[in-house]
């Protein structure tokens, strides 16, 4: 591990060591790259992770307190935590599911293909799969993702055999359980995965994917990082010509420093992202760096979500095995004729008994709930993830007058659902309900949506300086040497589990970032 | 303030600020042995599990009068016990159950049932101890996963074609 000089200005500094941020910093190191990462969590051990969902969740979590506005069930079931968001070293590639779906070629042109969503800000992105296309294959090689490059598939869990079964008595073709980064067999350094279940709470074989044990470790062999932990930026500054010139960050002491910077890429999810670029504000720019178009903070997207269990005669044990074991493709196609734009997964998917207590009935008690709570080891869980509508009112702003620890704003979060989603998720509900009694159960319900773990959007990519805050390759349209390296690039949520299409992004934008220094464009 | 109160007891996340704050509270206040065992009665028709005994449950009532050295606690927790009492004739804890969950479903939209409900939640259902009982395994890491412990092992449904 390498120390570089806080006045070096040669560095490229990476806010977030998620997805975006590791992905891209690693890969920048490996050119040769000097790179100063701030991440704001605390860098834990394979060793250190729980089996366990409350340890879990308040050893990993962004704890830091948000304020959830509109109609979405978190602005009254979570008010101040709507969104589940890893502070750690690794972000939210310690609790993701490892699925790792490749966005459909039509998503990238929503806008052409859905036409105009009343409503909505669907628009087509300034990339097109065949673009991304190598960028996915090496993100899958690199991730180790499960029936691409030769790399066999789990096998089937109970919970995946429910869903597989019920799918196909419906009459639907599409279902696998290929497509993971988590590891069948060693790979890359990383253990082959037992079943563990707990795949939310950092996996302790550290045989899924994250940038904590993959990235980074590797990114640090080259000589070029320096990993500062427990940082967190306060503002991004800037030169009379509108240049980033370095951040300023308050370190793990609690003193505030400042890195000086050559690139800024910033990767803090798409929460912590816009809310920086508003608090780095000043008179060159008013509104929020980079944010000329107005765009910074708007059209927040999270996923339709939630989840229909389905209880059976004899036990299915969810619990055993990879949390997000497989998925149905059938309805993740566009087809207008089921009324909504967009299309959804029915991905099989198991909690541990504390949330299946918390998801059930946010206000459940009594001898009935608890005869439910009871049969868990007779539910199958099927989850909802389908494309949301971004919206111009979605999104992140800054808290007049609460502040944090630190003496920023807090971030307000608002969503107010499209009809288009609560048509989609309608719609989920039915032929969840026809999949689980297809393969058995004898009674189903739909219980609360969770916390929103995929969070994108907020700094969209446009071609269009007046449309959207950066371009294809993630590079702000106001400052070029300023970098939005996470989710929140993404133009429309599309239907898949968004890691892979981050990890994809953050290698295309490395490659052209080299080439521009090389070319002194930067 | 109440309101706010108890709809972030909701969340993982107040709960730890809650517990936090527990800690700081010192007994300045405390339920009687008859407030704690009507809590106990209450915890136990919110989540009624037969098959347990009441040491989970006991847990529960222990952290409840923990946050009672507070004093809005304590105020809410008396009052709210005070009121099922008189909506039962007296003691509303040695009354049969229908008696007593009637009582308990006119209270439920109360913020004293909604932080009795909230804490119990957590306390039991994130309580190891209990797990065995409603057919939840834990953590599996001790034991090396379900690799070889049944993670494949519904018999009743055919197995998938890759």
């Amino acid at each position: 591990m390498s120390t570089f000089d806080k006045t070096d200005d040669s560095v490229v500094v990476v806010i977030g060591s998620g997805a975006g941020g590791g992905t891209v910093a690693h890969e920048l190191c490996e050119k040769g790259i000097k790179v100063v990462v701030l991440e704001a969590g605390p860098r834990l051990t394979i060793d250190d992770f729980h089996n366990d969902e409350l340890a879990a969740y308040l050893q990993l979590t962004w704890l830091d307190k948000r304020i959830a506005t509109g109609d979405w069930p978190a602005a009254t079931l979570a008010p101040n935590a709507p969104n589940w968001i890893v502070k750690a070293v690794g972000g939210s590639t310690v609790h993701w599911n490892g699925i790792s779906l490749r966005a459909q070629p039509h998503e990238f042109q929503a806008g052409t293909i859905y036409g105009n969503v009343e409503g909505a800000t669907v628009a087509d992105w300034p990339v097109t799969y065949d673009e991304l296309d190598p960028y996915y294959s090496r993100a899958e090689d690199k991730m180790g993702v499960t029936g691409t490059h030769g790399i066999e598939r789990h096998p089937a869990n109970n919970n995946y055999k429910v869903l597989y079964n019920g799918a196909k008595r419906i009459g639907y073709s599409q279902i696998s359980n290929a497509r993971q980064a988590i590891n069948s067999e060693f790979r890359d350094g990383r253990s082959a995965c037992v079943q563990l279940g707990f795949c939310n709470q950092g996996c302790k074989m550290g045989a899924k994917w994250s940038t904590l044990y993959s990235e980074i470790p590797k990114a640090e062999e080259t000589g070029n990082l320096d990993l500062r932990t427990g940082c967190m930026v306060l503002n991004i500054e800037h030169d009379a010509s509108g240049k980033v010139t370095g951040v300023v960050y308050v370190d793990g002491d609690g003193n505030q420093q400042r890195q000086s910077a050559r690139v800024v890429c910033v990767a803090g999810n798409s929460i912590e992202t816009p809310r920086l670029l508003m608090n780095s504000a000043s008179s060159l720019f008013p509104d929020g760096l980079a944010n000329s178009s107005g765009e910074v903070g708007r059209n927040y997207t999270h996923h339709t979500g939630g989840i229909t269990f389905g209880e059976f005669e004899k036990p299915v044990n969810m619990n055993r095995g990879i949390t997000v074991p497989g998925a149905v493709f059938d309805e993740a196609r566009h087809d207008p004729t089921r009324g909504f734009a967009g299309g959804y997964l029915m991905e099989a998917v198991s909690v541990g008994m504390m949330n299946f207590a918390v998801v059930g009935d946010p206000a459940g008690w009594g001898r009935d709930y608890t005869a439910y709570l009871g049969k868990y080891a007779h539910m199958a869980g099927v989850l909802l993830v389908g494309e949301d509508m971004p919206r111009a009112q979605n999104g992140v702003t800054l808290h007049d007058t609460e502040r944090d620890q630190h003496g920023l704003p807090v971030p307000v979060v608002n969503v107010e659902t499209h009809d288009n989603d609560i048509a989609m998720t309608d719609h989920f509900k039915g032929q969840a309900d026809a999949l689980l009694r297809a393969a058995g159960a004898t009674s189903t319900r739909h219980v609360i949506t969770v916390p929103a773990t995929h969070n994108m959007g907020t700094c969209r990519m446009s071609d269009d300086a007046s449309k959207g805050v950066v371009n294809s390759f993630g590079q702000t349209h106001d400052v070029k040497n300023l970098f939005v390296s996470d989710g929140s690039q993404f133009v429309t949520a599309t239907t898949e589990n968004p890691t892979l299409t981050i990890v994809a992004l953050a290698l295309r934008q490395a490659d052209y970032i080299a080439r521009q220094m090389t070319a002194k464009a930067l | 303030m109440r309101r706010r109160r108890f709809l972030a007891a909701t969340s993982a996340l107040a709960l730890t600020a809650t517990v936090s704050s527990w800690r700081i509270a010192l007994g300045q206040y405390a339920l009687s042995d008859g407030q704690t065992a009507a809590l106990l009665r209450m915890v136990r028709d919110i989540f009624p599990h037969d098959a347990l005994d009441d040491t989970p449950y006991q847990a529960v009532v222990a952290q409840i009068s923990g946050a009672a050295a507070d004093a809005s606690t304590y105020e809410m927790i008396s009052s709210g016990l005070m009121t099922l009492d008189e909506a039962t004739g007296g003691s509303w804890a040695t009354q049969d159950e229908p008696t007593r969950v009637k009582a308990l479903t006119e209270m439920q939209t109360t913020p004293f049932f909604i932080t009795v409900r909230a804490m119990s939640l957590f306390g039991l259902y994130a309580n190891p101890a209990i797990w065995p009982t409603l057919g939840y395994e834990g953590e599996s890491y001790s034991q090396g996963g379900y690799l070889f412990r049944g993670f494949d092992d519904v018999g009743w449904l055919p197995e998938p074609a890759s």
